[in-house]
């Protein structure tokens, strides 16, 4: 019978240290990639923001000096606030009814969750503006229950903005939550009844801090990932919904490469400082923790 | 697992781990420079256009007859993109033959940066052809005007009806909400025009007074295009009553079935050109294509289908009376036209789109 992990020739590399060697390898290809499609096309991105077309700060003068820029800024990081907020409200019940329900009941709900993916976003976005159009299915049911007189107007607003989004980044806000509640033992929303608290008592201070990493983890993703829309603002959206990547690409349109470089560089740096915030009041620990272990 | 399975296992998936980090290594390094995707190739050549119904004509009248006659494969993409057209050239990674570039100052821009190959004129019918229509870098590809289009079920022409752009600012004869452009190119003209400049003194473009005036349509406009499709769309779909659009526009729509009507007072006339982007592999084939779209039959046969018609001089006589409100050069609709400047955008048109930006998410 041979030993077969360390003999004793290879005392070199302990199983520990092989372990380690074996883990870094398998995380190779995946470093690789991002190092090759995302790190380095980043770097030489901000490399040109300072160098092009002069050594130093000139497109981020340009570029800040704008009020416009703020403007759009702002505007970034309401819709994206708004975002999170809605999906949180309208996620959290379909997580908890998902983590709570039987197994086959949480399959089909998951299907329902999961079937936006299955479409194209940009399919999904005409889709939007065929049903909120003035002559579309929602004026045209209001119109003949008789509710309203005229049409409203619903398509190029900030309401129809929202809507795509939220269709886009409500399932992983879901899922996020979703994960987080699977580990909520239940039996411990059952003896704080026991101790005497009502069920809006056990909710809030048994169950809701229990999912909190979930909640943190789901606003944190749809919270960046709203920041980064482009499509469903530029279609569905008014003049007064312009994003951060919409501003970029205009000025990518009029060939100012160097200025939409150095915006780039500013919503990377805005990203980066919520990321701080956010860990220096909630602390980006709370995502790992307390899984109800 | 037993003990030997799980060291083979381990075996197994060490191997690999070093496979797929070779792979990703070797791809890093080796991979370096933009490489060429597209090789010269003496039986094709690809075409940039606008896309829409007129790429449909196009393909009808151009492309598949060039086909017949050479034997050269027309392989077209759309829509225009003069970014990408300078991001293909800069990587060195052409995709494009030929392409069409609109108006808005694009192809002086294009050709000042290097941009563009240098034409083979003596390829080109020159005698046919309009003098201002042949640069050393581009021809003609259209003439295009931005008119005033609007529904006609709320104003047919037998009744009072909008006359030009004019009247997107009357909402006391033509209440109700309007549809213009997202972009500074031509609502800037528009914009002094309603403030009282006469149509000679337009350019070089007062933008403090364009927008001051633009200010007062504000509050009415429910759309900002940024699409032909759209801006027809934009009336049909009921989004607006009343916005500008590009003279083909209505034209392929009402073929279609829709119901709309056009205005040239005020209009702004512009060319789209065709060009050859520099570092093509396929050069005598693009020139080739150009040369054979500057045909008089055949630019009349795609003004049928499109609304949009070249630069060959002998055209205009070939066109039907069912274009003729839509053509843009028929020289009634020239009359009223202002003819856009395009050196004034090549210099000027960043800092009015820039302008334009912060004027729309004010």
């Amino acid at each position: 019978m041979s030993v077969t992990t360390s003999s004793v020739g290879r005392s070199l590399l302990t199983v520990g240290r092989r372990r380690q060697l074996t883990a870094g390898l398998l995380v190779t290809p995946a470093l690789g990639l991002i190092l090759l499609l995302f790190m380095i096309p980043l770097v030489r991105l901000i490399v040109h923001s300072f160098t092009t077309p002069t050594l130093g700060l000139q497109n981020y003068s340009d570029a800040l000096m704008d009020r416009t820029t703020w403007r759009i800024i702002r505007i970034t990081i309401e819709i994206a606030f708004e975002c999170t907020a809605v999906s949180l409200l309208i996620g959290y019940p379909v997580a908890y009814l998902m983590a709570t329900s039987s197994k086959r009941a949480t399959k089909v709900i998951l299907l329902f969750v999961l079937l936006p993916f299955w479409t194209s976003i940009l399919v999904r976005m005409y889709a939007w503006m065929i049903i909120l159009g003035t002559k579309g299915m929602i004026n045209d049911a209001l119109l003949a229950a008789r509710v309203i007189d005229d049409p409203v107007k619903l398509l190029y607003t900030r309401f129809a903005v929202i809507l795509g989004m939220i269709h886009y980044l409500l399932p992983f806000m879901i899922l996020s939550l979703y994960s987080t509640m699977t580990g909520i033992d239940r039996d411990l929303m059952q003896s704080s009844s026991t101790l005497g608290a009502s069920g809006w008592q056990s909710f809030w201070r048994v169950y809701f801090p229990l999912s909190a990493p979930g909640v943190f983890a789901g606003s944190l993703l749809v919270f960046i990932l709203g920041l980064g829309f482009f499509v469903t603002p530029a279609l569905l959206g008014g003049p007064r919904d312009t994003t951060m990547p919409m501003y970029i690409q205009q000025r990518v349109a009029v060939l100012q490469f160097d200025q939409a470089t150095a915006i780039a560089v500013v919503l990377v740096v805005i990203v980066l400082i919520l990321f701080a915030i956010y860990d220096r009041i909630l602390g980006f620990d709370r995502l790992f923790g307390g899984l109800g272990t | 697992m037993r003990l030997k399975d799980r060291s083979k296992a381990m075996r197994l998936t060490k191997m690999y781990a070093v496979l797929c980090s070779g792979i990703v290594l070797a791809a890093a390094f080796g991979c370096g420079g933009g490489g060429d995707t597209v090789k010269a190739d003496s039986k094709v050549v690809y075409i940039n256009s606008s896309g829409g119904d007129l790429d449909v004509q196009l393909r009808k009248s151009y492309w598949d007859p060039f086909t017949k006659e050479t034997g050269i494969k027309v392989i077209n993409s759309a829509p225009v993109d003069n970014a990408k057209l300078v991001t293909m050239v800069k990587s060195g990674n052409v995709e494009w033959d030929i392409t069409e570039l609109s108006g808005g100052g694009e192809m002086p821009r294009d050709s000042a940066g290097g941009y563009l190959e240098k034409i083979d004129k003596s390829q080109l019918p020159l005698a046919d052809l309009f003098p201002a229509s042949v640069t050393d870098y581009a021809v003609w590809a259209a003439a295009y005007s931005t008119v005033l289009t609007w529904d006609l079920k709320k104003w047919p022409m037998s009744g009072k009806h909008p006359t030009g752009i004019m009247d997107l600012w009357n909402q006391k004869d033509f209440p109700g909400p309007r549809s213009i452009q997202k972009g500074a190119l031509d609502n800037i003209e528009f914009g002094v025009l309603h403030a009282g400049v006469p149509q000679d003194k337009v350019y070089p473009v007062d933008l403090d007074l364009a927008f001051k005036e633009l200010d007062k349509l504000k509050p009415n406009v429910s759309v900002y295009w940024t699409s032909g499709a759209q801006s027809v769309q934009a009336i049909t779909d009921g989004e607006a009553v009343m916005g500008t659009t590009w003279n083909g526009r209505p034209y392929q729509a009402n073929n279609e079935g829709a119901n709309l009507g056009i205005a040239w007072d005020d209009a702004n006339l512009k060319m789209s050109w065709y060009a050859i982007p520099k570092g093509t592999k396929n050069y005598d084939n693009a020139m080739k294509l150009m040369a054979y779209q500057m045909d008089a039959t055949r630019q009349a046969q795609v003004a049928e289908g499109s609304g949009y018609a070249g630069g060959n001089l002998k055209t205009g006589d070939l066109l039907s009376e069912a274009l003729k409100p839509y053509f843009a050069t028929l020289p009634e609709h020239l009359k009223v036209t202002v003819v856009s400047d395009e050196n004034w955008w090549k210099d000027n048109g960043p800092n009015a789109e820039q302008q334009f930006i912060s004027w729309v998410t004010r």
